[in-house]
Parts: C-alpha cells; sequence; structure tokens
C-alpha cells in the first residue's frame, strides 16, 4: 500500500518542520556566543566567528541568577513533594474509601478544573497579604536575638508567612486538583483482590497504600510530579505578583525584570534565556515518553 | 432478650465502625482539602465578592453592587478593544495550528521511519518555557538588528516595525484601495475609535475593523510554534484511531488523496480537531505571558490581551475590584465555551461507530 512508503516530498516536508522548530533556538545560543559587537552587527552573522563563552559568566553575574536558580529549583522539588503526597492521598480516599458526602466532594473538586487561574489570582494575593499576621506567632517564640540572626542567615524567608516569602511561592501549589484525578483514575485501575490481600494480611490503609498502590502507581506519579515541577518553573503571573525583593525571584520572573535592564544586550540575554532552559531540556530528554503522556492528559482534562 | 442485645451490640459496633471509617478518610483528605479550600474554594467566592466593590487593599474596598460589570460591559472601550484583540488573536493563531498540526501529522502517521525523532523535536517547543522563548522572539523581531528583518531587507523591502507600528493590517490594506468612496467610508469608520462622541458598538465595531497589529502576528508566530508539537501528537492519536479499511476501500472506489482526506480523515478527525478547537480557545483567551514579555500590550494597546488587562488594572491601575470582575467575565466566557462543547459532544461529532 502506498500510504505507509515514506517519500521523499515527505521527508523533505517534515525536516522542513524540524529545521523551523530547531532554528530559533540555534539561533539564541549562536547569538549567546557572539560578542557584544557581533551580536549587534546588521546583516547578522549567522554564527559566532569567536566563540564567547564568558558571555555566560557574564549573565550569570549581571543578576543574581544563581539565587534565581535556587528559588526556581527549590519551589519546584518542595512543591512537586507537596502536591504528590496531598495528591496521593486523597486520590486514595477517592478511589478505595468509603465516606459520607463523596460524591458531592468528588464533583465539587472536579468542578474546579474549569476554573481559571486568573480568578483566583486576586483573592490569592490578597489572603496571602493577610498571612503575614501570622508572623507574630514567630514573634512570640522567637527573641529579638533569635529574629535578627534568622535575617543575617536568609533563614527568615523560609519560615515567614506573607508575601515575598517561600510560603507565598509554594504553598498556594501544594494540592492540585488534576493530580487528584490522575492518581484516582489510575488507584482505581489496581486490582481489588491486591487490597483484599493486604487487608487479610493485617496491613492497615495506611501501609497498603505506601506498600502497594505506590509502588505500583508509579507512572502516574511521575506524571504528576513532572506536570507539577513543570508548573511551577515555567510560572511568571504568580511569582511575579506575590515577589518584591531581589532574591525571592525565581528564575522566570528574574528573566523578565534582567530582560527589561539588559536593554540592547542581546548576547547575555540569549546566554540568559539558554541557561533557563537548559535544566528543563536535560529533563526532557531523559523522562520524553512521560512528558508526552502527562502533557498530553492534562490537556484531556477539559 | 440475650439475642436483642446482642443486635443492639452489632449495630453499635457497626456505626462505630462507620464512623471510625469516615474519620479515617477525612485524614486522608484533610492535607488537600485545607489547601484547596484556603487557595481554591474560598478565593472563588471572594473574587466574585471583590468583584462588586472598588479599590484595593491598602486604600480599602467600598461595596459597589453590580458598577464594576455595568460600567466594564457597558463603556469601558478599553476592556473590549482587549477582547478584540484576543479574539484577532485566537482567530490567527487557532486555524493556522489546526492546520499545519493535522498536515504534519498526516506526513508523520505516513512516514514509518522516524516517526519518534520527530515526534520529540517538535514537541521539544512546548515544554520550554514561554518566558525564555519569547525573548528569543523579541530578539528575532527586532527592529534594527533581527534576523526577521535582515531577511526582509535582503528581498529589497524596507525594514518592518514589528514592535512600534500601532496600525491594524486592514488598515494598511486599505491605503491601496482602488474604490475611493469604500475607502473614506473604512477610514471614517475606523476613526470613531477614540472618540467617546459616538456609539459604543460603533466604537468597537470601528477598532476591529482597523484588525490586528504586526506585534500581534509576532505573538500569533510564537504561540503557533511553541504549540504545534503538542497539536501534532494528539492529531496523529486521532489519525492512528482511524482503520486502515475505509482508505483501501476508497482507493478501491478509484478515490483520490484529497477526496480520501475530504471524506475519510476529515470527518473521522472532526472529535479530535474539535477538542483542540475547545481547548485552544480557552487557552488563547488566557493568552498573558508574551504580551508581558514581549510588548508591555504595546504598540498603543493594540496587543493588550483580556488577561493583560486585568492584570494591568489590578497591579498597575490598583483597581483590583474591577479586575475582579474582569476575571469573572473571563469565567463566564470561559464556561459557555465548556458548556457548548459539552452540548455539542453529547450530539457527537464523529461518525464513527
Amino acid at each position: 500500500m502506498t500510504r505507509k512508503k515514506t517519500s521523499t516530498f515527505t521527508l523533505f516536508l517534515l525536516f522542513a518542520g524540524v529545521l523551523v522548530t530547531i532554528f530559533p533556538f540555534y539561533w539564541m545560543i549562536a547569538t549567546s556566543l557572539k560578542t557584544a559587537s557581533e551580536a549587534l552587527q546588521f546583516p547578522p552573522s549567522f554564527y559566532p566567528h569567536a566563540l564567547a563563552w564568558d558571555n555566560y559568566k557574564e549573565a550569570w553575574e549581571a543578576a543574581p541568577f544563581g539565587m534565581y536558580f535556587f528559588n526556581s529549583i527549590f519551589c519546584g522539588i518542595i512543591s512537586t513533594i507537596g502536591v504528590l503526597f496531598t495528591s496521593a492521598l486523597a486520590a486514595y480516599a477517592f478511589s478505595r474509601m468509603k465516606f459520607v458526602g463523596k460524591g458531592l466532594f468528588f464533583y465539587l473538586v472536579l468542578g474546579t478544573m474549569m476554573i481559571p487561574g486568573q480568578v483566583l489570582l486576586i483573592p490569592n494575593y490578597i489572603i496571602l497579604e493577610k498571612t503575614e499576621a501570622l508572623n507574630a506567632i514567630y514573634r512570640f517564640f522567637l527573641t529579638d536575638n533569635m529574629y535578627d540572626w534568622l535575617i543575617d542567615q536568609k533563614l527568615w524567608n523560609f519560615i515567614k508567612f506573607g508575601l515575598n516569602s517561600y510560603f507565598a511561592l509554594i504553598f498556594p501549589w501544594l494540592a492540585s486538583v488534576f493530580s487528584i484525578f490522575l492518581l484516582r483514575q489510575f488507584f482505581k485501575g489496581i486490582p481489588k483482590d491486591l487490597y483484599d490481600a493486604a487487608e487479610i494480611d493485617g496491613a492497615s490503609k495506611f501501609r497498603a497504600l505506601f506498600q502497594i498502590v505506590i509502588p505500583l502507581s508509579k507512572p502516574a506519579l511521575i506524571t504528576s510530579a513532572l506536570l507539577s515541577f513543570l508548573g511551577q518553573w515555567n510560572s511568571l503571573l504568580w511569582p511575579l505578583i506575590v515577589t518584591t525583593s531581589d532574591y525571592m525571584r525565581t528564575l522566570m520572573v528574574g528573566l523578565q525584570t534582567f530582560q527589561q535592564e539588559a536593554g540592547q544586550d542581546f548576547h547575555l540575554l540569549m546566554a540568559a534565556s539558554s541557561i533557563s532552559i537548559l535544566p528543563i531540556l536535560i529533563l526532557f530528554f531523559f523522562l520524553q515518553k512521560y512528558f508526552v503522556r502527562g502533557i498530553v492528559r492534562s490537556g484531556m482534562k477539559s | 432478650m440475650k439475642n436483642q442485645g446482642k443486635d443492639l451490640q452489632l449495630v453499635k459496633q457497626r456505626k462505630r465502625r462507620r464512623i471510625k471509617e469516615n474519620l479515617e478518610a477525612f485524614a486522608y483528605l484533610s492535607p488537600a482539602m485545607t489547601i484547596l479550600f484556603i487557595f481554591l474554594f474560598i478565593p472563588v467566592v471572594y473574587a466574585l465578592g471583590l468583584s462588586m466593590h472598588r479599590g484595593n487593599p491598602i486604600d480599602g474596598f467600598r461595596f459597589i453592587g453590580l458598577t464594576n460589570y455595568i460600567s466594564i460591559l457597558g463603556s469601558d472601550i478599553d476592556f473590549y478593544k482587549a477582547v478584540v484583540n484576543t479574539l484577532y488573536y485566537c482567530l490567527f493563531s487557532i486555524p493556522t495550528q489546526i492546520v499545519i498540526g493535522i498536515g504534519l501529522a498526516m506526513l508523520l502517521n505516513r512516514a514509518i521511519k522516524g516517526i519518534g525523532f520527530f515526534r520529540t523535536v517538535y514537541f521539544i517547543p512546548h515544554i520550554t518555557s514561554l518566558v525564555a522563548v519569547a525573548m528569543i522572539w523579541k530578539w528575532i523581531f527586532n527592529e534594527e538588528f533581527g534576523l526577521v528583518n535582515y531577511l526582509i531587507t535582503a528581498m529589497d523591502i524596507e525594514k518592518v516595525r514589528w514592535f512600534n507600528d500601532p496600525e491594524g493590517i486592514i488598515q494598511k490594506m486599505m491605503q491601496y484601495f482602488p474604490i475611493e468612496m469604500i475607502k473614506s467610508y473604512y477610514m471614517s469608520l475606523t476613526h470613531c475609535v477614540d472618540s467617546s462622541a459616538h456609539p459604543m458598538w460603533k466604537r468597537i465595531f470601528g477598532y476591529a475593523l482597523r484588525g490586528p497589529s504586526l506585534a500581534m502576528f509576532t505573538i500569533v508566530s510564537l504561540s503557533v510554534w511553541k504549540v504545534i508539537g503538542y497539536t501534532v501528537i494528539i492529531f496523529l492519536a486521532g489519525l492512528q484511531n482511524i482503520n486502515d479499511s475505509y482508505y483501501e476501500a476508497a482507493e478501491i472506489d478509484g478515490a483520490n488523496k484529497w477526496h480520501q482526506f475530504r471524506n475519510i480523515t476529515w470527518p473521522l478527525l472532526s472529535p479530535t480537531t474539535f477538542f483542540i478547537l475547545i481547548i485552544s480557545f480557552i487557552a488563547a483567551f488566557k493568552v498573558f505571558v508574551p504580551m508581558m514579555m514581549m510588548t508591555n500590550g504595546q504598540p498603543e494597546n493594540t496587543t493588550v490581551s483580556v488577561v493583560y488587562y486585568l492584570y494591568q488594572q489590578a497591579w498597575t491601575a490598583d483597581r483590583m475590584g474591577k479586575a475582579s470582575a474582569i476575571a469573572y467575565i473571563l469565567f463566564s466566557i470561559i464556561l459557555i465555551i465548556t458548556i457548548i462543547q459539552n452540548k455539542i459532544i453529547g450530539k457527537k461529532v464523529h461518525y464513527d461507530s
């Protein structure tokens, strides 16, 4: 049958697609390795004549990118762990337990998937601003000396409430409706016999969850983890509005402010942008199939 | 007597067990539910309340009933401009995405070798962050030194002011329109946008008649490039569900490639197309990052999307009540799309059994 034969023309078109897909990345890396004067040359050179690796160092030092990186990775990891923990527990309850109002709860959770995040933006901002008052708890327990020490060691931001804290960046994202839904579907697919066997052996529900359900649900867990990490890593709007000081910015907010400050330094901008793309690209090549599966599913949710 | 006592004990035991079961379930639910309550359920209601207030957290809020909704929907030309901009963004990005997506998916469906390689490569833009990619786009479309303008000048055309030309493309094309009467009528329509003497509908219509600015096209091209890998994968899954025997039968009947596409592929792919259409529409209505990174809504607010307008109102103009009302209007639009989707899916789009 002719339909299944790969013609040269087909391949040509597919490779044209590859070229269009890859070229912007090539252009980013090429510009990032040009000297300042070569980057602003017109007509542009298609490849850097002398590789200016120093651009990366310069860009890295032009803004506190180390801090931005740390913030993004820290927030990503903590919220991913949090999402897995809260979602696995909730999904377990929804899939294997009987309780009053189960259907109502489930539809309440499911119904919120339609709500655009923008609706929550302003109320969440105001709620977080109000949590500032909770810092009084620390003030009650901590002496002035301890408080000053925490600020000196830059540890205060890790524990404080209110805007401009890790609490603000992470806490609202510690639960995910989509993950709960995804894991529930997966948990439901696990044969009932396994649960019965565990029960006969006298394992508690908690033990059954950690020793049977979770090891069997690796694909779904990895998918939720990836989506949650990617969501945190790529988000711009939320960290933009809840952070005001430089050292609390995530990588994406850092890039945004760097872009405004760097002006015409395109070689530095492209170096910074390369640095921010690299970690996700590495993650992608290792966990490709989970990426595709997860992202396709996350679209299906609506 | 003895038996009755036993029964009672049994009932009590069962009741106790049920209470225990319930408590256990709620313990499992509580971590997720606590967070969802504070940052999802309460805010949804809170936002509705805020949308009926004027002000911000610093100056305080004042209850004004439905005034925000009335003033936005009744007299806020900037809001309607944002809606028109967003609709133009949808109009140009979604069909392009679907056409290229189906095209590439069909090519890939034919290629037996290297399908994984192509799929992976096409998917890369989708996972990279929009922030970083928007920076590349801004550089490629840079007016003075950008690659696109170099290619344009190489073709002996003047450099295009991608981000600084507020004129709409229809406006641009109408300059060369041969019939003077229609041209001047068109000009009068597009000019009434900025004077409040004209009725709202006329101003909105006039604004829509200008067409999107070139800056919007840079954003559209970015969005299409970024999402295409995702679209291809969804369409590919749709294509692989179509049974080969349909094509075999068609070939025996002497149908050519176009007929096969028109009568087999397209109708059988319609659920997929419809799915892509809906999710793209919802996503497009929430577009924000490219505006923030590339244009800041400029030139002359021709790239202000609904969400960017919301952001400006809340954090630049400090009108959080009004911004909440915009958020709820956005929510209603998305709700309407979802309801339409459910209605149509109920009727079934596809014809395959």
